[in-house]
């Protein structure tokens, strides 16, 4: 009787099944490159993104040594390449390795940008000592495309609990105010209403939740960042270690 | 593409339905079920058929299941509305079984879930939450005899 009713029960629930597309398309988004770091902290995202130049530099050393058969060219290390080296054009690497410091510095406790860092500082270090060590002209324009890959390709922001601060009533109005106005107090294809929920505020921005209300529950749109200006809003996703990242090619409000 | 989707139509009910019995929550649930399926979709992971892939499924729906409240972003997140989102059920006999089981403790709930709806035999169970096949019996013996108290023993256990 139990199992009867019990089954009943959960056969009258009806999940909403457009989530199905809505987990495609976010999905599809999470496959896109983000492309801007917003990072907190400080010590923690520079020694990590050391440790992690470092570790990709003794990966990929032995492995150039194998590529590179030519045997008037010596094996040699990063930084005594990068110092030595006479041909002024291989200084990319040395220039990618300064802008890392410099980003960490600014916006360090990217801990979770690791992964994308180190792959990037990988191929970019070994793209770097190819065209050092096989004697390569590097383009007027690499030391931006370098940048550009190195820095705007990311954009983790690193969250702990304390680095979110609650939005008083009154801000969060205005907020939920301005973007009814921007986006509406339904859906005009649905009828659902929206609800915007103010979960909070990051260093220069607030982080909300944009619902809709279908039959008698609501159910999540897609979670965002807003900046204190309010012309900028992404969706953003969860990635490792309550860390968020976005992509500001996507921006909601343009 | 198109037998990941196949294969989230497929489970979609059930992990709903497992989510649901986990969080008490449908904001919540669908949020395990859209964590879930991302998961999956971009998992690599090598699945021998339809059964290890619910397997896969299910786990990773209760471990979401536990850690969404652990977030802080959940402990941060202040809603604007508050809502009954209670579910009403057509006969009362549903609606005391459902709620009944609600109000265990999250473990003996995913047991019972399992048990019950999916089903599965302990065995099953045990192979899919990665728990001892004793622990899941003593857990499902636990959680009926809580159910029993709480329905005044009104039911049949079978």
């Amino acid at each position: 009787m139990f199992r009867k009713y019990y089954k009943a029960a959960n056969d009258d629930i009806s999940p909403n099944r457009e989530l199905i597309d809505a987990i495609f398309e976010k999905a599809e988004k999470q496959n896109t490159k983000p492309s801007k770091v917003y990072k907190f902290g400080r010590s923690y995202g520079v020694m990590v993104a050391a440790a992690l130049v470092l570790a990709a530099t003794a990966v990929v050393y032995p492995w150039l040594n194998k590529t590179n058969e030519t045997p008037s060219v010596q094996p040699k290390t990063n930084s005594v390449g990068i110092e030595n080296s006479e041909n002024k054009n291989f200084s990319s690497t040395e220039y990618v390795y300064a802008e890392n410091k410099k980003e960490s510095k600014a916006s360090a406790k990217a801990a979770d940008t690791s992964s994308e860092t180190e792959n990037t500082n990988s191929r970019i270090a070994v793209a770097s000592e190819q065209n050092d060590e096989q004697g390569f002209l590097i383009p007027e324009n690499a030391e931006k495309s370098v940048q550009a890959r190195t820095i705007e390709n990311l954009n983790v922001c690193k969250i702990a609990s304390e680095d979110i601060t609650d939005v008083n009533e009154a801000e969060i109005a205005r907020i939920t105010e301005f973007l009814k106005s921007r986006f509406g107090e339904k859906d005009t294809q649905m009828g659902h209403e929206y609800i915007f929920e103010i979960a909070g505020k990051a260093e220069d921005f607030y982080i909300g939740r944009w619902k809709w209300f279908v039959n008698d529950h609501s159910s999540l749109l897609t979670e965002f960042v807003l900046n204190f200006e309010m012309t900028e809003m992404y969706e953003f996703q969860y990635t490792e270690n309550e860390t968020i990242q976005w992509n500001t090619e996507n921006n909601l409000l343009k | 593409m198109d037998e990941k989707r196949r294969i989230v139509e497929k489970h979609f009910d059930m992990i709903y339905k497992l989510a649901l019995a986990q969080t008490k929550n449908r904001e919540h649930a669908e949020d395990v079920v859209q964590e879930v399926f991302l998961r999956y979709i971009k998992s690599d992971t090598d699945f021998e058929n339809d059964e290890h892939i619910k397997a896969w499924l299910i786990r990773v729906t209760i471990n979401c299941s536990r850690s969404i409240f652990a977030s802080s972003w959940h402990k941060k997140t202040v809603p604007l509305l508050e809502r009954d989102e209670k579910i009403i059920f057509d006969t009362h006999e549903k609606s005391d079984v459902y709620y009944a089981v609600m109000e265990l403790p999250q473990k003996y709930r995913a047991v019972i879930h399992l048990f019950y709806y999916e089903d599965m035999s302990i065995e099953d169970i045990s192979k899919n939450l990665a728990m001892n096949p004793s622990t899941v019996k003593s857990q499902l013996s636990r959680g009926r005899k809580l159910l029993k108290e709480k329905l005044k023993g009104g039911y049949d256990f079978v």
